[in-house]
């Protein structure tokens, strides 16, 4: 039993050593440098560019009379290579500490970069081992570096906006968020094509107060691994409605019978795609969307006690979705002629076979012409914490 | 013959070591490549394969007691043939040790401990596998008691981890290409699943009170081992989707970098492979007991007295692969074509002769 135990005591002890010292790989977190966020763009001089955002913790929360740096808690850097990886080891010519991607969050891709294609350098992200699959992804309008060095006054740590953005997205739905490893996925496979959410700096904003410097807008979708075009919030909407990934948002719309605009905050959407050939040989989507939201808003007097009423807002609010559907069908099914909504896997796994031996091969020239049925039911549960709208000189 | 002895359940518990071993971190993408959707099916059917083929092992050691398949295939088949198939094994099973030795070194390497020496990790657990060897198969089995729970736990979390993450469209369309993917990912399962039974044909003599019960503890340590395997190739393709796991080398560890626990905990992979290294050890620990006690039982030698030399040989076997793409290859080409038809001479040859021998036998003592 003595020799037993000692035995296993060894073995513990030998497999949690391995994992502390690291062996020759051992290195102290003081001569790493903390990648926070990268990004890639067409380089000037070589082919790729790649900027590094490094987070100074020494900087950070060093506010007047604390202890510390008073220097910005970043430092971003750029370096070019053939390839991206050279280009990572290009920036350790003017890096001291080695760049560490273990805890980078996301990686921004440049306009430029993106038309051109993003597999060569999205190859690096998913072989490496310090990096992730699931970290966000981002196409920037202009040069992905140009992000890293937006320093927004609402983060003390700038290398969270990026994270930041992907937490707000999915409570806003204006875009469809991308991580790493689904867009290889995507671009790679004959049923979907990719798309990612769009940020740009902007100086000022007629829109906003302060100026935020940088922003999500737009949604962009590619062919492949290539950049074709973009999505507006409507249409980015639409598509999300379609690949059930909705989770909150607000949809406005006018009341039937009133000048009302009525609010409403979605807190549950559902959605199904399915592939069908009709009797006629004739390939055919049905996308059902089924939604719950509560009236959040109204700018007027609707009597929600009103029965009639409160089916007619739904009857308003499921035709708003079909709208905001029908125009991202338009912009990416007829216009861009790519397959964001993934109707591709739908009819691989209704017909796999089929798919295998004749769509697929056709399915660019097939795609543009398929027949979409949309069927949307929405419910608007309550009217949050009042029953009634305030009503000037209602009272008595 | 050796007087050590392990009960029913060291039986089951290295049954279930043995088929998780380090295949749980391969055989996603073996399958994936073979039976693609089909793979969740493709895997029960060969390990139910290998499962019964364990049964006509543990069948020729219940007539054989106290005899390991190396000593009865000489009565069965005569001296030459049965040594000649002790041979055989003894080398397919030495080629999948030197293998694994690699595997347990190559992947730290994978993971990040890039400038560490491959021979450090791959050394370091031939190491510890001949001094547990040294102690015997009771040391091991105990060992394998308390190794196999973090083990399983780690895969359990790990997949209930990401399980949030699975989509149901990765795994559609199943059963839709007929027959033939489930059968090409069924053989690799199946060739996968029989590295089994040449421990089961060494053990069958080390159990204490061997009657029938050993088909019911062979058959949950499959049932265990194949579930655990199975869980973590749902939950791959469920995640990453078939064309993922095919391109991966080891769609698990891939699995185990994008486990994100209440946001902040993340990067939990190093923890989990300091778990797999368990595997790896297990794993290595097994087959060399297997192939040493082959080649002791061929020479007529104590394994003890060889087992230092045995492991220093294979460490430096291990490190003749020029590459990972290399490792994976001969995986491959070993299991099947140098364990699936050495094992399945126990169904195809030795049962039936065994059967044959026994009714003579009857007739002739009537």
């Amino acid at each position: 039993m003595h020799r037993f135990m000692a035995a296993c005591l060894l073995i513990i002890m030998l497999v949690i050593s391995a994992g502390l010292s690291g062996c020759w790989d051992l290195e102290e977190i003081e001569d790493l440098a903390l990648v926070a966020n990268v990004a890639f763009d067409l380089g000037e001089f070589k082919k790729y560019r790649m900027t590094v955002q490094i987070v100074l913790p020494e900087n950070l929360g060093a506010g007047a009379g604390a202890e510390g740096g008073v220097g910005p808690p970043i430092f971003v850097t750029f370096a070019e290579g053939q390839t991206a990886f050279e280009a990572i080891q290009k920036l350790q010519e003017h890096l001291p500490k080695r760049a560490f991607f273990g805890n980078t969050t996301a990686v921004m891709v440049g306009e430029d970069l993106a038309r051109e294609g993003l597999l060569p350098i999205l190859n690096l992200l998913e072989k490496d081992n310090e990096f992730r699959r699931n970290k966000d992804l981002f196409l920037s309008l202009g040069q992905g570096g140009e992000i890293l060095e937006a320093q927004p006054e609402i983060l003390a740590n700038p290398g969270k906006l990026p994270i930041g953005f992907a937490r707000v997205l999915p409570r806003i739905s204006t875009t469809v968020p991308q991580t790493i490893g689904d867009f290889i996925s995507q671009s790679t496979s004959a049923t979907i094509e990719p798309v990612m959410p769009v940020v740009k700096r902007i100086e000022a904003e007629p829109e906003v107060g302060d100026n935020p410097e940088v922003r999500v807008a737009k949604t962009a979708v590619f062919k492949r691994d290539k950049l074709i075009g973009t999505l507006d919030e409507k249409e980015s909407r639409g598509l999300l409605w379609v690949l059930g990934k909705i989770q909150k948002g607000v949809i406005s719309f006018t009341a039937a019978n009133s000048s009302e605009v009525v609010s409403i905050e979605v807190t549950r959407a559902h959605s199904a795609v399915n592939a069908k050939i009709n009797d006629t040989g004739e390939l055919v989507i049905n996308i059902f969307v089924r939604m719950e939201g509560n009236l959040a808003d109204q700018t007027g007097m609707v009597n929600l006690s009103d029965f009639e009423v409160r089916r007619s807002i739904e009857a308003s609010l499921a035709e708003t979705i079909k709208d905001e559907i029908r125009s991202a069908l338009n912009k990416a099914q007829k216009e861009l002629k790519s397959d964001v909504f993934g109707f591709g896997g739908a009819f691989f796994r209704a017909y796999p076979r089929l798919w295998r031996d004749t769509l697929e091969k056709r399915w660019d020239e097939l795609y543009p012409f398929i027949s979409v049925n949309i069927d949307v039911k929405a419910y608007v549960r309550r009217s949050n914490l009042t029953l009634e709208a305030t009503e000037p000189g209602g009272g008595s | 013959m050796t007087s050590e002895k392990i009960s029913h359940r060291q039986f089951s518990i290295l049954i279930t070591a043995t088929i998780i071993n380090t295949v749980f971190l391969t055989l996603p993408r073996r399958i994936a490549i073979a039976a693609e959707w089909d793979s969740p099916f493709a895997l029960l059917l060969g390990y139910f394969g290998a499962w019964l083929v364990g049964v006509f092992v543990i069948w020729l050691g219940l007539k054989h007691p106290g005899e390991t398949f190396v000593s009865y295939s000489k009565k069965l088949l005569g001296p030459y043939l049965g040594w000649l198939f002790g041979l055989v094994t003894l080398l397919a099973v030495t080629y999948i040790n030197i293998l694994d030795i690699r595997f347990a070194g190559a992947t730290y390497i994978v993971a990040g401990y890039t400038e560490t020496p491959i021979i450090i990790f791959s050394g370091a657990t031939v190491l510890l596998a001949v001094w547990m060897l040294k102690e015997g198969i009771e040391a091991l089995a105990r060992v394998a008691e308390i190794l196999i729970v973090p083990l399983i736990l780690s895969i359990v979390l790990v997949s209930l981890a990401v399980s949030p993450k699975v989509e149901l469209n990765n795994l559609l369309p199943v059963l839709s290409f007929g027959i033939e993917p489930i059968i090409r990912g069924a053989a690799m399962a199946f060739a996968t699943g029989l590295e089994h039974v040449f421990f089961v044909g060494l053990l069958t003599a080390r159990i204490q009170e061997l009657d029938t019960g050993a088909y019911k503890y062979h058959a949950l340590g499959i049932f265990w081992g194949m579930m655990m395997i199975l869980v973590l190739l749902v939950v791959t393709i469920g995640v990453f989707s078939v064309d993922d796991v095919k391109r991966f080398w080891l769609p698990p560890f891939q699995l185990a970098k994008i486990v994100e626990i209440a946001v902040f905990l993340t990067g939990i992979e190093i923890l989990l492979l300091a778990i797999w290294t368990v595997a790896s050890l297990l794993d290595v620990v097994i087959f060399l007991y297997v192939s040493v006690s082959i080649l002791s039982q061929l020479l007529n030698i104590k394994y003890r007295d060889i087992i230092l030399a045995w492991g220093y040989l294979l460490v430096s076997l291990a490190m003749a692969p020029r590459d990972n793409h290399q490792v994976e290859q001969e995986f491959v080409m070993t299991t099947m074509y140098g364990i699936l038809p050495a094992a399945l001479v126990f169904p195809i040859i030795l049962f039936p002769i065994k059967v044959i021998k026994d009714r003579l036998k009857k007739k002739t003592a009537t």
